[in-house]
């Protein structure tokens, strides 16, 4: 798809922004293998958009979008990395390097799993529903939340982290049942 | 294979919750199982996706699934977010363009002129202090300490100050307010006992001197000549045969070693003291927006590993370890190599809006992250900052070959001295070129680089 009007310079940008929110989550996801908080995800989705939108008129394929926004985001990180603390980012630049290259192979199914999520989000009983949209919508600090359930934070977290690995199965499954 | 307790290790990277007992075996899993890798990323990609759900039936209603309004503190596992993320990214895009539309600010001297007015009370020994810093730098002072341990606002006694990579550079101010500017790898040595007296061994020296006395002017010594300075602006260039001088206001007197031939040296000319060369000052050349590197020629101005021509390969340059500090002051190691781009010899090169950098290299690793940048300064010779930018379709050939064409415009401050960016330029166009660079974070990328070239996309 060429990705100028009329062979113009100026690039299309309503396609820009029509590629950027249809891939905004994949790239997102992306982006939470290789940065240790959501906050780190947010703080450079946005430079990944600023810079994708003033390099647009150098990508030749729309098809290829999401895969070259990705690699911007590689770059960003390491940008993100400069200006950060090194402490807090655990793993060091060459284990990120390794699970980025290995994520940019593997974009399609992310975003398949990501579809996949919802229906699964559903199929878990609604008290447990409840709680994981509770927690992940930032409402109450852990501590808070565990209290008011006659849990300890820890016993939360072991909680989560079960049905968050319920609901990969879960994801994967549904993958495996669509067929190729 | 993986354990529950690998799965468990993930989890609690992926929640934030690691304990420091737990950092050492997880680089470990995550560096030799490719499973964990993907174990990983699909963690990853279902904590996204909660969040991403969560935030978006928030905003939907803005209550939570049991009717209270969803006004959220942050816990481990989640960010406060008030909009949905794809309308938090337009932002940040809308952002982009209101700046890009109406404005293209440089930054201006006055907050040196209000740091240096904010100056604390002087102690006798300290000549002048630290205004602006990137990169490492060495300072060898009183009793021949070294350190790299410096920072704005650090006071300096006299000594020597080095720069230890090619985007280093260091701008001391003296007690009277006039600035010196070391860029890149450059050795300046410098006192003040009553008269500033510099010597600069090799590199790049920028200074704008406040009006000195007539019987103790500041005194520049380079190995091949001596300059006097009343007070000016000028920019001066040292090597192992040769001063170049450009001096940008006022008058620099410079004596030539060889002969003790002097000359005076008004404002927009500029003299090179070399053995039997004229010294005659010439008029500064109006500056260019064309280059090219000369790498199959010398290895003159290279920071790298020159590697000369043999049947078949071109001459190249090789990055090598340089040092880096983060803003937390913590060391880090990058592969860089770099060129000096307008020296004292011709015509400064400026970067235009429709500027372009061609680069041609080679890549031992296909994937490498490879970063692009440039080193810039005022016309009257400030520091202007290191501004970066990197190719998202880097794309080497079957021998690693690659050649990739970058805008100018896309080249952005170095994250490393975001902080002092009030103090540098906004933007590297209309500046002078001072030295192009590239790095890599891993020596395994085997970056090296055969040609550089600078045009503008018009005339191409």
């Amino acid at each position: 798809m060429n990705l100028t009007e009329n062979h113009t310079e100026e690039p299309d940008r309503e396609l820009f922004v029509r590629l950027l929110m249809r891939h905004d989550r994949a790239i997102r996801a992306f982006l939470r293998s290789l940065l240790p908080t959501a906050t780190d995800v947010d703080e450079v989705m946005q430079e990944v958009s600023v810079v994708a939108w003033r390099k647009f008129d150098e990508l030749d394929d729309a098809d290829n979008f999401r895969r070259w926004a990705c690699i911007i985001a590689r770059y960003e990180v390491l940008m993100h990395r400069r200006k950060k603390a090194r402490d807090r980012f655990v793993l060091g630049e060459e284990i990120e390097q390794l699970i980025a290259e290995e994520g940019l192979e593997e974009l399609s199914v992310r975003e398949q799993q990501l579809a996949a999520l919802e229906g699964c989000l559903d199929k878990l009983p609604a008290e447990r529903r409840q709680l994981v949209m509770r927690i992940y919508a930032a409402e109450d600090p852990m501590k808070t939340i565990a209290g008011q359930i006659g849990k300890t934070p820890a016993a939360l977290y072991k909680l989560v982290n079960r049905l968050r690995r319920e609901l990969l199965q879960c994801v994967e499954r549904t993958l495996a049942e669509a067929g190729p | 294979m993986m354990t529950q307790a690998d799965i468990e290790l993930l989890e609690r990277y992926i929640d934030g919750t690691l304990a420091e007992s737990d950092v050492e075996p997880l680089q470990t899993l995550l560096r030799d199982n490719a499973e964990a890798r993907a174990m990983l990323r699909s963690l990853a990609t279902v904590d996204f996706g909660l969040q991403d759900i969560a935030a978006n039936a928030a905003t939907a209603d803005g209550v939570d699934g049991e009717g209270r309004p969803s006004l959220p503190e942050p816990n481990a596992l989640a960010t406060k977010r008030s909009l949905p993320l794809y309308a938090r990214t337009l932002l940040a895009i809308a952002t982009v363009v209101i700046v890009a539309l109406t404005t293209s600010l440089y930054v201006q001297r006055a907050s040196y002129e209000r740091k240096f007015l904010a100056v604390s009370a002087k102690s006798d020994r300290r000549i002048g202090k630290i205004t602006g810093l990137g990169g490492v730098v060495m300072w060898t002072g009183d009793g021949g300490r070294v350190t790299s341990d410096l920072s704005v606002g650090t006071e300096l006694t006299g000594g020597t100050i080095e720069g230890a990579s090619p985007t280093s550079w260091v701008e001391l101010e003296f007690l009277d307010g006039s600035t010196v500017t070391v860029c890149g790898d450059s050795r300046l040595t410098f006192s003040d006992f009553g008269q500033k007296v510099l010597h600069l061994k090799e590199g790049n020296v920028a200074s704008k001197v406040s009006p000195q006395s007539a019987a103790n002017p500041m005194l520049v010594h380079t190995r091949t000549a001596m300059l006097e300075v009343l007070g000016t602006e000028f920019n001066v260039e040292s090597e192992v045969d040769a001063t170049s001088l450009n001096v940008t206001e006022g008058k620099v007197r410079l004596k030539r070693l060889s002969d003790g031939r002097t000359v005076d040296v008004p404002a927009n000319q500029r003299v090179v003291a070399a053995s039997r060369s004229e010294l005659t000052p010439q008029q500064i050349p109006e500056s260019v927006s064309r280059w090219k590197s000369q790498l199959q020629v010398s290895p003159d101005r290279v920071l790298g590993k020159w590697i000369p021509k043999t049947n078949g390969d071109d001459a190249r340059l090789k990055t090598i370890p340089y040092l880096h500090t983060t803003p937390q002051g913590q060391l880090m190691t990058v592969f860089a190599a770099g060129l000096q781009v307008s020296d004292g010899d011709d015509a400064f090169v400026i970067l235009r809006p429709d500027s372009r950098i061609r680069v041609r290299g080679r890549l031992e690793q296909a994937h490498s992250v490879v970063f692009f940048g440039v080193t810039v300064r005022h016309s009257i010779g400030r520091h202007g900052g290191n501004f970066m930018t990197f190719n998202p379709a880097l794309a080497p050939d079957g021998e690693g070959r690659f050649e990739v064409v970058l805008k100018a415009r896309d080249l952005r401050l170095d994250p490393l001295v975001a902080r002092l960016k009030e103090d540098l330029a906004a933007t590297p166009i209309e500046m002078i070129v001072e030295a192009f660079w590239c790095s890599t974070p891993t020596d395994a990328a085997g970056l090296e680089i055969v040609e550089v070239e600078i045009f503008q996309s018009g005339n191409k």
